[in-house]
């Protein structure tokens, strides 16, 4: 059963910005903080490691470490249709808080 | 288990769909209650019955008085529930006993205080008694009323207070409210709706809606009868609120995220700066915005800082919030918990040392509940993940600096600019530092720190907006200006006249306070006027011409022993520069009032500098119009000339160098307060400056009589002052020393500046001006030989005033048409001029012709031409009329 359910224009996004940027076409999923209360979960370019669970996508990569799975389930990646880099939505089957999926988040990388 | 409903048009009410969900206790990891769940069609029925209350003026429309009095009663039902409110939010939030027992008592000053500052001293209204438009005088009245319909979205960390901060504002300034809370914690907010009912708030005026933040908070954002947001929560959160609001244009203010710097400084008593920092960041296990979560030291004492902060922080028990021996409660969930637990793991992959904490605590009997360590990082750069990014937990990044200026630097690099601390035994170096950081709020030794007075909110990313204090008031309510003008008239409307053919305005306010004492040797009443002033210490300003010519030292005879001093420095064309250096005379002598003896540039110069001795600093501060409040320092003039008029007017033309040009006071505050024409201060006036001083009366005189602003008042000022001109002149010419004839001279002057002051000039006076400022050509001399030519130029506009101004001039027009009539008042004028041997060309004074196109474009702007009889709105016209006079 797939873990992420991501749209063919998102993955084609994602692909074009990590192209870009000159970085390897694979994405991570976190846990950020924005400030304040209530966490969110967000992408970073970055290498999956060996214990993350991965998927592929076309030619990108997708990978999310286990303990945020326990926590959130599967994610559901979307973006909206201009070529603003801060608009992934990322919801899950158990959302992290009660704003799950309101803010965009940007891929980050560090 | 308890059961608590949405509080929606003051009913208790299950959500539309049924759905609810369970809250717990984060210090057992146990539900405590069930609540009812709100969904789409319960926050749009919020909306309507928050709508529906306002726009009823149910509450908007009470009296700041009587909404205080039901504000007072609010806070009685708080206080009736206040054991409740305290031990549900210990239980819900995970506040340790000894916060949540006070905060109730902090709800209940907040509502008492913010609603008695709204009735008695917030500026509901405001009279505007200069507001700065010369052109449309009148009554200017500034109401603030209330907004609508103000949404609330609360955090999970201080739920209640957080409630209090949204809800009592909002009621207070009268509008009505629907609360999100937040779905952790939605229990306390519920609580307070319960007293709202209580206190009789009427149906509608608050609602209470818990449930998803990412439906109900899409609806309260976008929902066209909400009229603000006040958020509270995340950045990211915080934006997408602001996006979607705009769509609308909704009030919004955002109280978001902060990653604030808490400075020691190396002079900091040591066990202090370690209590404050430790408080700082783990008071409430670290769930604060503005908690300061950067503790920066400085290196030498970094060790010593690190490791008395380690055993400081050992010391904390962590334990169940209910239990009055705990420092620190529980995380408020399990999301929480695992946020904290993956940023202690990028501090440790990024290379800060983990100096203690770090790990879950296990309480033996609550092993449901969240409980994390304090956790201390040390030798963390500030460009980490764990110094950049708020984690909201029991962490803290300790960071070395190396002086005041670095530390400001690190405190500053951040997108956050909440709160901040320092800790000092320097109260000036710690002023100087919180003036430097770029943030909402600066303790000094101290931290978390409130007061209902006093506004809260951040800079950059972490808000927009101030909550509490005057401020936060402020927030809740929007302007409005009313204005009423003077006149009630078409034809005295100089805005409506831009779209007319007729510039004519007919209305006029007559102002001309200046006590006149005229006749030969009146100067000797000098002595009386400065008593009557109450006044002791006159200064007198003059020049070196009128100084020389033995006229200031008989001024300074008749003043006795009330003149302290006489400055003569004051130039022609006066600038900004000899205004401040005639006032620092002035200051030294402690003057209390001002004696100007001479011309136009020495009485235009001592009202400069009566405004600015009465309102401090420089003259260029005060160059405006019709700003001022209230009388200025007293001003007596004694002029020396016939011509300016500027004895009895309220304007004063000052050079300034940085705009290029002349610029003004205009105010009926200028107006000096007395004026003593006597002739024996005009008899030695020499023959050039006698008639070109002469020609500025008259030129005064035909434009106040040709102005758009001319009135009948004004008019018969004007005509009498023509009149005494053209029969005076030739005689003192001829006769200098004719003391009657002199006199009359300066009575004509000051007629025709009671005319102008009031009626203003025209065209004449704006090329004046430009010959004056590009040129230094004499004002009286420029007047004098444009005049004519300006004369000729209006004769369409001006037919019958102009045909006045002949007759004035003794010019029988009893055979001539009217337009003739009016030509032949240039005539005459020239006649004059001739006569008297009155310069009549530009070209003799120096003036070059290449110069005139740009005097042209300067005289177009100049405020003067506004009010010409004939509109000017064409430089080669003006042009034209510079070369007429070449």
């Amino acid at each position: 059963m797939p873990v992420f359910y991501v749209d063919s224009q998102t993955v084609q996004k994602i692909q074009r910005f990590l192209a870009q940027k000159g970085l390897a076409c694979c994405v991570r999923v976190e846990i950020r903080s924005s400030g304040c209360c209530d966490a969110a979960l967000g992408l970073m370019a970055q290498e999956a490691v060996e214990t993350d669970i991965v998927e592929q996508h076309d030619s990108l990569q997708i990978a999310m470490p286990l303990d945020i799975y326990q926590i959130v389930g599967g994610i559901t990646i979307s973006s909206s249709d201009d070529e603003t880099p801060q608009d992934y939505f990322l919801t899950s089957e158990k959302p992290l808080n009660e704003w799950s999926g309101f803010a965009p988040c940007s891929i980050n990388i560090y | 288990m308890e059961q608590y409903k949405l509080f929606i048009n003051n009913e208790f009410v299950n959500s539309e769909n049924g759905a609810s969900f369970e809250v717990i206790d984060p210090g057992t990891g146990a539900p405590i209650a069930e609540v009812q769940k709100a969904g789409t069609k319960d926050a749009q029925t919020a909306v309507q019955a928050a709508r529906h209350a306002f726009d009823s003026g149910i509450w908007s429309g009470l009296t700041p008085a009587q909404r205080l009095a039901k504000m007072l009663d609010f806070a009685d039902q708080i206080a009736q529930q206040g054991l409740r409110l305290a031990m549900t939010e210990s239980m819900n939030a995970g506040h340790i006993m000894g916060l949540a027992k006070v905060e109730p008592l902090l709800g209940i000053g907040f509502t008492r205080n913010m609603s008695n500052y709204m009735a008695t001293k917030f500026p509901w209204t405001e009279e505007v008694p200069c507001s700065g438009n010369v052109f449309s005088p009148g009554r200017e009245t500034i109401r603030r009323e209330s907004l609508g319909v103000c949404a609330g979205i609360i955090p999970w960390n201080f739920p209640m207070t957080m409630a209090f901060w949204k809800i009592i504002p909002a009621l207070a300034m009268g509008n009505t409210v629907v609360l999100k809370p937040a779905s952790a914690t939605p229990l306390t907010a519920l609580i307070i709706g319960e007293a709202a009912k209580a206190a009789g708030i009427p149906a509608g005026v608050l609602n209470i809606i818990p449930g998803s933040g990412s439906e109900i908070g899409k609806i309260l954002c976008t929902h066209k009868d909400v009229d603000k947001v006040a958020f509270t929560g995340s950045t990211d959160v915080g934006k997408r609120i602001m996006q979607m609001a705009s769509e609308t244009i909704k009030k919004v203010t955002l109280e978001l995220g902060g990653k604030s710097a808490n400075i020691i400084l190396d002079d900091a008593d040591m066990d202090l700066a370690v209590e404050g920092a430790v408080f700082g960041t783990f008071f409430h296990q670290g769930q604060i915005c503005e908690s300061g979560t950067r503790v920066l030291v400085p290196a030498g004492k970094y060790d010593e800082f690190v490791d008395k902060m380690k055993k400081r922080t050992e010391a904390i028990r962590v334990g169940y919030q209910l239990d009055g021996n705990s420092h620190m409660g529980p995380l408020v969930n399990g999301q929480q918990m695992a946020t904290v637990e993956n940023y202690v793991r990028i501090g440790k992959e990024e290379g800060a040392q983990l100096v203690t904490g770090g790990k879950r605590i296990t309480i033996e009997g609550l092993e449901g509940g969240f409980y994390y360590a304090p956790t201390i990082f040390a030798d963390v750069k500030n460009s980490m993940r764990i110094a950049q990014e708020e984690i909201f937990g029991p962490v803290v990044c300790v960071i070395k600096y190396q002086d005041d200026d670095d530390a400001i630097s690190i405190a500053n690099d951040s997108i956050y600019g909440l709160g901040g601390g320092i800790f000092t035994s320097n109260p000036k170096r710690a002023e100087h530092i919180a003036r430097s950081v770029k943030t909402g709020t600066m303790w000094i030794n101290n931290y978390h720190v409130f007061s209902d007075m006093t506004p809260f909110g951040g800079y950059k990313q972490s808000g927009v907006g101030r909550e509490m204090g005057a401020a936060g008031l402020h927030e809740y309510t929007q302007i409005k200006r009313i204005h009423m003008p003077t006149h009630s008239d078409k034809q005295t409307n100089m805005n409506f006249s831009l779209m007319s053919d007729n510039k004519k305005i007919e209305g006029f306010a007559y102002i001309a306070p200046t006590r006149l004492m005229v006749g030969k040797g009146v100067l000797t009443a000098i002595h009386k006027v400065v008593t009557d002033l109450k006044c002791k210490r006159a200064l007198i300003l003059t020049d070196k011409g009128v100084k020389q010519a033995g006229l200031a030292a008989m001024v300074e005879n008749a003043l006795i022993d009330f003149c302290v001093g006489m400055y003569d420095e004051i130039p022609p064309d006066p600038d900004l520069a000899a205004i401040d250096a005639a006032c620092a005379y002035a200051r030294d002598v402690q003057a209390d009032c001002i004696v100007s003896v001479g011309g136009g540039s020495v009485i235009d110069s001592a009202k400069a500098a009566c405004v600015t001795l009465t309102n401090g600093g420089t003259a260029n501060e005060h160059l405006n119009l019709m700003m001022l409040q209230g009388p200025q320092m007293p001003h007596i003039c004694v002029p020396t000339t016939s011509g300016t008029g500027s004895e009895v007017t309220n304007i004063a033309v000052i050079t300034s160098n940085g705009a290029g040009r002349k610029l003004f006071i205009a105010d009926p505050w200028i107006t000096p307060n007395a004026a003593i024409l006597d002739p024996k201060m005009t008899v030695t006036l020499p023959r050039m400056m006698t008639v070109t001083t002469a020609m500025d009366a008259m030129t005064h005189a035909v434009e106040a009589l040709t102005s758009i602003m001319s009135n009948p008042v004004c008019d018969g000022h004007a005509i009498h002052a023509i009149k005494l001109i053209q029969e005076n002149l030739p005689i003192v010419v001829a006769e200098p020393g004719n003391e009657k004839a002199r006199l009359n001279l300066q009575v004509a002057a000051t007629m025709a500046g009671w005319a102008f002051t009031i009626a203003q000039v025209g065209l004449a006076h704006g090329m004046a001006h430009s010959l004056g400022t590009l040129h230094h050509l004499p004002h009286g001399a420029a007047c004098g030989i444009i005049l004519p030519k300006v004369m000729r130029y209006n004769v369409d506009h001006a037919t019958d005033k102009l045909a006045s101004v002949t007759q004035a001039m003794g010019v029988d027009t009893r055979q001539m048409d009217p337009r003739e009539a009016a030509l032949a008042a240039a005539d005459a004028i020239e006649a004059l001029m001739k006569s008297v041997e009155h310069p009549l060309s530009l070209s003799g004074q120096g003036v070059k012709e290449d110069d005139l196109l740009m005097c042209a474009f300067h005289a177009i702007a100049d405020t003067a031409t506004l009010f010409n009889a004939r509109p000017v709105n064409d430089p080669n016209e003006v042009f034209e009329l510079y070369k007429q006079a070449f």
